[in-house]
């Protein structure tokens, strides 16, 4: 592959800064961030790679890959990184490039669907009854209460997150499994 | 210092009240026997997390942070957050809309169409900060009947406790202590392992979107735990506490022999305290008996 430094692909870099990874320019390819990433040796996500891919404005090989859903949100590599260059926040900030394209993988639409219809990202039905079984007391939180749930459902409505993560009205959730968290 | 140090809105989040409810009782029961007062949050909704919300739009993620937050300003409390994802992403945001005026406003906007407000007045704490720097190692001691002498405990601290440190200041990120001097009021032993500050393997969407994977993360996790032959895994946020319980247990079918016991530590912090153990320690995928039994003397 052939890569022409002086005529890269600015856009991809402009859109990373605006959504969230402001320090990406300061990355000089060190490794620290790699070095430390829970993940970087059992997936495709290179975390120093993908810095660098930014840099180079290969935005076809990131997105198309979907590496970047596997980062854990550790902050590692945000935490060691001796530029500060914010390795996390330029994850975040291609996550949200990759949603404006629809790509996005079932665990976080799943996981907002829940939070979105439930006030929760988990079910509720069944953690009611584990609470009766170890005498908790009742539930008070957002899945106690319908109308908490529409306080929820009207301030998401108000931002872009409905579209992005597929939010759907006619949406059940799919089990009792706790499927993605923090 | 917090508004008041015996006073706390309590934002038990999602995992915990609806899959693991025996730590909730254990939370609040242990609190107020060390007399700190905690009340509930009506209404609050998940924080959200950072592998949904977050990770499309900063904005759909601040408004409903910023929702939970106005619920405990009309409280007048400041939070106690007892999940180290709903710590991070709450004090973050409570972080962002301090500090940004032009945030604020536009959350407040959105605010305004259900009636609430976020103004800015209160803090957000990790439990382990609360139990270590507002209650005190000594307080701890002194209210627990059942030392757990011999027992060796292998601590993990989870990412979003520690990092990223400048925003969450809750412990040294390289070289934490508060979890581990809390474990040790309790008698027990908090042993060395390698990489102790190494993700679980559960966050950002990970135990979701690729079982395999995650899977892969804790069993190394796991490698390093055991070389330290440790009696159980003590954790203060619920979902690494899933992902060691059931996460053990998923690899339990795959064959695997891996069988630690795992506990939230005011679980342990409770049964120290006498407390029994169907309301605070019943409910887990990986057993736990053998060790209450050994140490505790209850079935
Ligand atoms: S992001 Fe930071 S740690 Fe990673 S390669 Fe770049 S400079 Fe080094
Ligand atoms: S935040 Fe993501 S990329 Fe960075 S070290 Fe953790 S898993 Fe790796």
């Amino acid at each position: 592959m052939k890569i022409v430094l002086n005529n890269t692909n600015k856009e991809l870099v402009n859109k990373v800064i605006e959504y969230g990874g402001k320090r990406v320019y300061e990355c000089f390819q060190c490794g620290m961030c790699a070095s430390g990433c829970p993940v970087a040796s059992d997936t495709d996500h290179k975390i120093k790679r993908t810095m660098h891919q930014v840099l180079l404005g290969l935005d076809e090989q990131i997105l198309d890959k979907k590496a970047i859903w596997l980062c854990t949100t550790c902050f590692m590599c945000l935490e060691r990184c001796p530029q500060n260059a914010g390795p996390t926040e330029v994850v975040f900030a291609l996550r949200r490039i990759s949603a404006e394209k629809g790509i996005i993988p079932e665990a976080q639409i799943e996981v907002a669907n829940n939070i979105y219809h439930l006030g929760h990202a988990v079910t509720v039905q069944k953690g009611i009854k584990l609470r009766e079984k170890v005498d908790a007391p009742p539930l008070t939180t957002a899945g106690a209460n319908k109308k908490y749930i529409h306080e929820i459902q009207k301030i998401v409505d108000s931002t872009h997150a409905g579209l992005l993560l597929k939010i759907r009205k006619d949406w059940k959730p799919k089990g009792d499994d706790v499927i993605a968290c923090d | 210092m917090s508004l008041h140090a015996t006073d706390y809105a309590l934002y038990t989040g999602c995992i915990i009240p609806l899959r693991y409810p025996d730590i909730e009782n254990s939370i609040r029961e242990t609190m107020s026997l060390l007399g700190v007062n905690v009340y509930d949050m009506l209404g609050a909704g998940c924080c959200p997390p950072g592998g949904a919300f977050w990770s499309v739009e900063e904005m759909s993620g601040l408004v409903q942070s910023a929702r939970n937050l106005s619920i405990a300003e009309s409280m007048s409390k400041d939070v106690m957050a007892v999940c180290n994802g709903c710590f991070c992403y709450l004090k973050n945001s409570n972080m962002l809309l301090k500090s940004d005026q032009e945030k604020r406003e536009k959350v407040n906007t959105v605010l305004n169409k259900i009636g609430r407000k976020y103004q800015g007045t209160i803090s957000v704490y990790h439990l382990v900060e609360v139990l270590h720097d507002h209650i005190g190692i000594e307080k701890i001691k002194q209210s627990t009947k059942i030392k757990l002498d011999g027992a060796k405990a292998a601590v993990h601290y989870g990412c979003h406790l520690l990092r990223p440190s400048d925003h969450l200041m809750a412990e040294n990120p390289e070289k934490p202590h508060k979890l581990d001097a809390l474990v040790e009021a309790l008698g027990m032993e908090s042993v060395y392992y390698p990489k102790k500050l190494s993700c679980c393997g559960a966050g950002g969407g990970m135990r979701g979107n690729n079982p395999d994977v995650t899977l892969r993360i804790l069993e190394k996790k796991l490698m390093n735990i055991k070389y330290s032959e440790p009696d159980c895994i003590v954790t203060a946020c619920p979902f690494c506490f899933l992902q060691f319980d059931l996460g053990q247990k998923g690899l339990r079918d795959r064959g695997e022999d891996f069988c630690i016991p795992v506990f939230y530590y005011n679980q342990l912090l409770g049964l120290s305290m006498g407390l029994p153990k169907k309301r605070i320690a019943s409910l887990s995928e990986t057993p736990r008996d053998g060790f209450i039994k050994k140490f505790y003397g209850v079935d």
